[in-house]
């Protein structure tokens, strides 16, 4: 349990360096946009996804349409892996065979249970593998430069707040329907509204006379947890939309000032955000997962 | 909400993300994931049946290796006492035949020489008669007259008698 705490905070601490690193990045934008933005036309980044055409009063956006693309994408390696899922590995099979296990591994780092790894497996890995193809699909060089109607088809879908916000509720919601179902209805409502250490105290009171101090606290740490699992879809979401957001907005700024070598660095840079901000998002809803399944002890 | 505005919040656009979503768990749980995986539980499965039967394997193969070579010197023994035994039989088979033979050949001399013998007598009886017959014939032939008959014949036989 110590040890699931401090991987927590240690994540946190990354977190914190990378949201620094990403407003400082938004910063830069906000004043480049003032300067430059009108001089790019049709490049410019805004905070939201351009709707290219509508069904109805249904907008599709560019950041939508490229995550369909990663859906298409996910769902070929799904069938390639299916096709050539065999006895006896090939090597694609032995690398994605090593891909499984390692992350299996890692998430027994986290929950020191491999059969809790495997139960919440499909889920995380999804989440990882996602993120990162839509990370990565806003990194292709030039595919912002591919419009209709004067706005960009691709955007990266994790540069649309909708995206993750989508992700964040759907990784908190499913961290507590999971918490419910491993821990029971009764006790897992009890680590929010905390009315057994209510109860608690007139039976007590005669061993321990400051459990009359310490339950309501508990009570009322109760309530503030209600409080974390908001703030939790609001770090998910905005974390991984900032980053990834600046980080297209970077590589378009640089590319604009110099469109020769110098992006590349960049582009290395924003390979690895794609990779690490996927791991973040992946790793925090499997932290979530294993905190929501953990009953409250004292 | 300005802050929904300004990033463009849309609640169908995020319903529209959180089903393409749950296609991508679907689809990579149902035909990655899981087929993957129990490949790969089956295939541990099978190295450690393989495992345990190899050194089943093993084991058998070094107990049949003993019982071969118990009965190897099983047999060994038996054939040196088969091969014993016959070399005694034979050995007392040939002694008697050898006994048998020289008793036969013993019987068939005795027979040879008593045929013999009594061939001899009757020969030398014969020859004794013949003898006597022309000796009393020459006689009678030399001294036709003067001797009676009755005293030739006494004189001869006793003559005889004392040739023997």
């Amino acid at each position: 349990m110590s040890q699931e705490i401090n991987n927590n905070s240690d994540i946190d601490h990354a977190i914190e360096a990378e949201v620094i690193h990403a407003e400082d990045i938004l910063h830069e934008d906000a004043l480049d946009a003032g300067h430059e933005g009108e001089a790019h036309g049709e490049h410019e980044h805004t905070l939201f996804a351009e709707p290219v055409f509508n069904i109805g009063e249904f907008n599709i956006t560019n950041s939508l349409i490229t995550s369909w693309v990663a859906v298409f994408l996910i769902i070929i390696l799904s069938f390639v892996i299916r096709a050539k899922n065999a006895r006896l590995p090939s090597k694609f099979q032995s690398f994605m065979e090593l891909v499984i296990n390692g992350a299996l591994d890692m998430m027994d780092l986290v929950t020191n249970d491999r059969e809790r790894s495997k139960k919440v497996f499909p889920v995380v890995f999804s989440i990882f593998i996602f993120i990162l193809i839509n990370n990565w699909l806003g990194l292709i060089p030039g595919i912002g430069s591919i419009t209709y109607d004067g706005t960009a088809i691709f955007r990266g879908g994790t540069a649309d707040l909708n995206t993750t916000l989508a992700l964040g509720l759907f990784s908190v919601v499913a961290a507590n329907v999971f918490g419910v179902m491993v821990v029971g209805g009764w006790n897992y409502f009890n680590k929010f509204i905390n009315i057994k250490s209510l109860i608690e105290i007139p039976k007590k009171i005669g061993k321990e006379p400051t459990i009359i101090l310490v339950n309501p606290i508990n009570f009322f740490v109760g309530l503030i947890e209600i409080v974390s699992e908001v703030a939790k879809v609001a770090s998910l979401s905005f974390r991984l939309f900032g980053n990834v957001f600046a980080g297209e907005v970077l590589i378009a700024s640089i590319t604009a000032l110099v469109a020769y070598l110098v992006p590349l660095p960049f582009m290395f840079l924003e390979i690895i955000v794609g990779i690490v901000q996927a791991l973040i998002f992946a790793v925090l809803t499997l932290v979530y997962f294993t905190i929501a399944a953990t009953s409250h002890e004292h | 909400m300005e802050i929904l505005e300004l990033f463009g919040i849309d609640w169908k656009l995020m319903l529209a993300q959180l089903i393409n979503f749950a296609i991508v768990v679907l689809v990579l749980w149902k035909f990655a994931i899981k087929p993957l995986t129990a490949t790969m539980e089956k295939r541990n499965k099978e190295i450690e049946q393989g495992l345990f039967d190899a050194e089943k394997a093993k084991e058998k193969l070094e107990e049949v290796g003993n019982e071969v070579k118990a009965k190897l010197q099983e047999t060994k023994q038996e054939a040196a006492v088969i091969l014993e035994k016959a070399r005694k039989q034979s050995e007392e088979n040939k002694q008697s035949t050898v006994d048998k033979t020289k008793e036969e050949v013993e019987a068939l001399i005795k027979k040879a020489k008593i045929q013999i013998d009594s061939e001899k007598d009757s020969m030398v009886a014969e020859v004794k008669g013949e003898v006597a017959q022309m000796v009393v014939t020459a006689l009678e032939k030399i001294l036709s007259e003067g001797l009676s008959k009755d005293m030739d014949k006494k004189y001869i036989d006793k003559a005889l008698k004392d040739l023997k």
